[in-house]
């Protein structure tokens, strides 16, 4: 899971250091010579819908989307982790919910050949074809740990479990960013 | 659309939220069953078009990049060494090293969009010094963590780019907004210091007299955070860039800095990628399922419903304002920031609109609302950040105790913003476009 989590975070990270080169060198130029590049605005929107559900994939897998712990963390071990499944179950909804509709979107892109409104008419296919697919890997992602966790439940394996559900505690996040500190 | 279907359905969403699923999957969860019982499965069908437009939004764009920017900063050091180029500069000022905890926050905030990093690096530089010069701990740990909250008012701030992408506002604005209220917040955390701890850090006997040289040749480590705050606060001022553009310019110049200390490597670039990542995907997931209940909202006539429902009332502005400020404290005692902000502006917009209240103006007083929560207890992030940083394992009531008397300012600005709202409009009215 941590290297598809730094898989991803390469792919993201290199796509918005790609951007920030694109958009820089337009708004540069727009500015200087009055020229514009023209496409600079569509392609970064599709950079960032297709980046953007790998971003959330690894959230998802640092266990980093918002909970609200305030009850959370005064139950019992074995209620928090009732609580972990369902939240990993919801996770699932989630996902597929999103998935579900983003293909019935581009089937609809597909059947009408949607364009672009912009001046390059970009058949749209292309650019959401990718998204979807990214939203896939967010998809597969929570299928994958939900079935890893029945699995650790049924060996009632907690330490694994607690390890792939448990929301990222304060603590946690801070011994990460004091380790960070010493390095740097 | 009654009023009634509303109040069950934010109450079901604070239930789940409270139970502790997943914020996102709440939002949704009542956006699309909310959606599908009013008019069926072709508004839910909707959703998937919806999705595509959010994510494919220029206001969606500035966020990983402000995001990728706070991480080059922050993972490239280049924030860490300001604590000790304010220090001394602030040392013989009454309040001395506390000053500088919160014009350390103030400036790091200006260039990382994280309450925990800011918290925590400058909490772990400025601890052992501190103790070092028997500061009071109360009056210490109460700085940092309130100084911290200074991150998500003074611009770039995530929370008011999700609350510009929520409600629909102009991103740019928000951000000069907010510049004027968190530089006068920040200076009425000062004057409290001034005059509440003039004589902490006196008896330390160490008031060593800093020769001028050494003092302006530490003021080379601000200059990178101020270069690229004034670039990218410049450039959306005047008018030259948009969000995204400026956010694209901080994240060139932040690697152009990094490059030339000679701290760019793959190591960093990954960390870095990695954590912008990983809180980008967070607000992204909540932006993404918050627009989709608006989807309903909008579509079920619940903004007209809620707008009705506050004339019927009669509310007047102020009225409708000290409501909301007490309603917010409340809620932000057991809620995190960010969480209060997602799940309350598609319902406190449309009410404070319909009373006249300016979008922009709204944005600004939300955000103090949330830096309050953040310190408020039982459920203050930033107190825990800091209780966590200490080593001397005193009791989390030094922290509260410290932190409380900046709960109080900012209670009373937030009065001073409703009485003169200038304080967040005049700005950006001054701004080109």
């Amino acid at each position: 899971m941590k290297s598809l989590a730094r898989l991803l975070g390469w792919i993201f990270g290199l796509t918005m250091l790609a951007l920030s080169v694109m958009v820089t060198i337009e708004t540069l130029v727009r500015k200087l010579f009055s020229i514009s590049l023209g496409g600079v605005d569509e392609l970064s929107g599709y950079a960032v819908a297709i980046a953007g559900p790998l971003a959330i994939t690894i959230a998802l897998i640092e266990c980093a989307h918002i909970r609200i712990n305030i009850f959370y963390l005064r139950m019992s071990r074995p209620a928090r982790r009732i609580l972990d499944m369902l939240s990993m179950i919801a996770l699932t909804i989630l996902s597929s919910f999103l998935s579900f509709f983003a293909y019935r979107t581009v089937m609809d892109t597909y059947q009408f050949k949607s364009l672009a409104q912009t001046p390059w008419a970009t058949p749209m296919i292309y650019p959401q074809s990718l998204w979807l697919l990214a939203l896939l890997v967010f998809t597969a992602t929570t299928l994958f740990l939900l079935v890893r966790s029945f699995v650790f439940l049924k060996h009632k394996d907690w330490a694994a479990m607690d390890q792939i559900l448990a929301p990222e505690s304060l603590e946690d996040e801070l011994k990460a960013e004091l380790e960070d500190l010493k390095v740097r | 659309m009654s009023m009634t279907y509303l109040f069950v359905a934010f109450a079901a969403m604070l239930a789940l939220m409270f139970l502790s699923l997943p914020v996102a999957f709440a939002i949704l969860a009542v956006g699309a069953i909310g959606g599908y019982l009013a008019f069926g499965y072709p508004l839910v069908e909707m959703m998937g078009g919806v999705t595509w437009g959010t994510l494919n939004n220029s206001v969606m764009t500035a966020i990983p990049l402000f995001m990728l920017l706070g991480e080059l900063l922050l993972r490239g050091g280049v924030a860490d060494k300001m604590y000790d180029a304010l220090a001394v500069w602030m040392n013989r000022v009454p309040g001395g090293l506390l000053h500088t905890n919160i014009a350390t926050c103030a400036l790091f905030s200006a260039t990382s969009g994280s309450s925990v990093a800011t918290a925590a690096t400058v909490g772990t530089i400025a601890l052992p010094a501190l103790g070092q010069r028997n500061y009071p701990i109360p009056a210490s740990l109460g700085s940092l963590a309130a100084g911290g909250t200074l991150g998500i008012l003074i611009p770039p701030s995530v929370n008011l780019l999700v609350y510009g992408s929520i409600a629909n506002v102009s991103v740019g604005s928000l951000f000069v907004a907010g510049l004027l209220p968190g530089l006068l917040l920040t200076a009425l955390f000062s004057a409290y210091i001034f005059i509440a701890h003039s004589k902490a850090g006196r008896m330390s006997g160490e008031n060593i007299q800093i020769p001028l040289k050494e003092k302006i040749r530490a003021l080379r480590h601000l200059v990178p955070p101020t270069l690229i705050f004034t670039v990218v606060m410049g450039s959306i001022y005047g008018g030259l860039a948009t969000p995204t553009e400026s956010a694209a310019l901080g994240v060139m110049m932040a690697l152009i800095i990094l490059w030339r200390a000679g701290r760019l490597n793959r190591v960093l670039l990954e960390h870095a990628f990695i954590q912008a990542a990983r809180t980008s995907g967070m607000v992204i997931l909540i932006i993404v399922c918050a627009l989709l209940l608006n989807v309903t909202l909008s579509m079920t006539g619940a903004t007209q419903a809620i707008t009705q429902w506050i004339s019927g009332l009669g509310l007047g502005a102020y009225t409708l304002l000290i409501l909301l400020v007490l309603f917010y404290i409340l809620l932000g005692m057991f809620m995190d920031a960010m969480s209060m902000l997602v799940l309350t502006v598609p319902i406190a917009l449309p009410m404070v609109i319909a009373v006249g209240i300016d979008p922009i103006w709204f944005g600004i007083f939300i955000v103090v609302m949330c830096e309050i929560a953040l310190i408020t207890p039982p459920v203050g992030m930033n107190l825990f950040v800091v209780q966590g940083l200490r080593k001397d394992g005193g009791s989390f009531n030094d922290i509260v105790k410290g932190s409380f008397p900046y709960v109080i300012i900012m209670i009373f600005f937030t009065a001073a913003l409703i009485i003169w709202p200038a304080i967040a409009l005049w700005l950006p009215k001054t701004m080109s476009s």
